[in-house]
């Protein structure tokens, strides 16, 4: 078959008349539902929640440390959850910074490039997150037993409780990840479960340097 | 076009018709920044093309073209043989990554190298250069599946 021949096939695959209804009944529908929203959009939402959470806690956690400075544990816990939330809205707004500045009739190459590093971005982001999380569970506990209770968890505990919450953090990281291989495995079908293994495992983000790399070996001059 | 990318680029109908979606949601969305100066193809084809390899990664779809029935199998056709073909065709273009896909969809749809280098925003010579590939690739898998 020459290539001429496959040319005038694949035209023949489309149906002009056919398509152009399809795309109208497409816009209808959208207008008349307001269903459809763009994946872009979509993408935006995490990172737009993250930020105003991650503001919320940093103002809260800012003024709760003051308050307690006559408690340096409480004081540096609420400061260590400060920092990691300003950690948090620094990334989110990142990601809606580098979101809000691709255009996509900008050259394909180009926006995919964006997109892939805003996912590595993004990957990168849930990776630590749910790496580190089970650390700040100690100084999160002081925090909310301060907060809600009013009683200095370390001065009634003493030391040895921040430590063994901490080496409990510490134990969390291997069981969590184990638990999490052996759920995504459990409910292997679930979108949900292997990309959060994935994310966590170090897998996804390696797929987006490889699809960096395709990409920047595209764009060489061959 | 937009339904030839939206094939090109998913598995299934229901894919096909979100992908559809969300790529007249994007045109229309973008048309106010449109530059009337500028090729309206250019344009609408960046446009499809971003949106539909993004929904790609999105939901990491695997395009098995060849498999996917009910996408190809537009309606019944007269001549089998022609058929089979495409379907390699579609098999050759699903088996290619996201970018090449771009190229050689563009190149299906006629457009001039000038065009697919501003679409895709790669040098003329570049897209010259991977073309002649791609249709060397394509006629030697050509061969091959209709030598055995």
């Amino acid at each position: 078959m020459e290539l001429e021949e496959m040319k005038n096939s694949w035209k023949a695959q489309t149906d002009a008349v056919g398509a152009l209804r399809a795309v109208n009944a497409q816009l209808l529908r959208m207008l008349e539902a307001d269903r459809t929203q763009s994946a872009l959009r979509r993408w935006g939402r995490v990172p737009t929640y993250e930020l105003v959470a991650g503001i919320v806690a940093q103002l809260w956690l800012v003024r709760f440390a003051t308050q307690h400075l006559g408690a340096p544990v409480v004081a540096v816990s609420a400061a260590v959850l400060a920092v990691a939330a300003l950690l948090g809205v620094i990334v989110a707004a990142r990601q809606l910074v580098m979101l809000a500045e691709i255009d996509f009739s900008a050259p394909v190459a180009s926006v995919q490039e964006r997109l892939e590093r805003l996912q590595r971005l993004r990957i990168r982001n849930t990776r630590w997150t749910l790496l580190l999380a089970p650390l700040l569970w100690a100084p999160l506990s002081v925090v909310f037993v301060q907060a809600v209770f009013g009683v200095d968890l370390v001065r009634s505990g003493g030391g040895a409780w921040a430590m063994a919450n901490l080496a409990l953090g510490l134990a969390c990281i291997p069981v969590g990840l184990w638990a999490l291989r052996r759920a995504a495995a459990r409910w292997g079908q679930s979108r949900f479960w292997q990309q959060l293994r994935d994310d966590v495992g170090g897998r996804t983000l390696a797929r987006a340097r490889r699809s960096l790399d395709e990409l920047a070996a595209f764009q060489r001059e061959a | 076009m937009l339904g030839q990318v939206a094939r090109a680029y998913t598995r299934s109908d229901a894919d096909r018709a979100d992908l559809e979606s969300e790529m007249v949601a994007q045109l229309w969305r973008a048309y106010p920044r449109y530059d009337a100066a500028r090729s309206f193809s250019t344009w609408m084809y960046r446009i499809a093309l971003n949106v539909a390899i993004s929904f790609g990664r999105r939901y990491r779809v695997a395009v098995p073209l060849g498999e996917a029935g009910g996408a190809l199998a537009v309606e019944p056709r007269p001549h089998e043989e022609r058929e089979e073909r495409l379907g390699r065709l579609n098999a050759f273009i699903a088996a290619l990554d996201p970018m090449n896909r771009a190229l050689v969809l563009l190149y299906l749809e006629d457009c001039p190298q000038r065009e697919i280098a501003e679409v895709l925003g790669i040098t003329e010579t570049n897209v010259s250069t991977k073309l002649h590939r791609l249709k060397r690739r394509l006629r030697e898998q050509m061969t091959e599946a209709e030598g055995a």
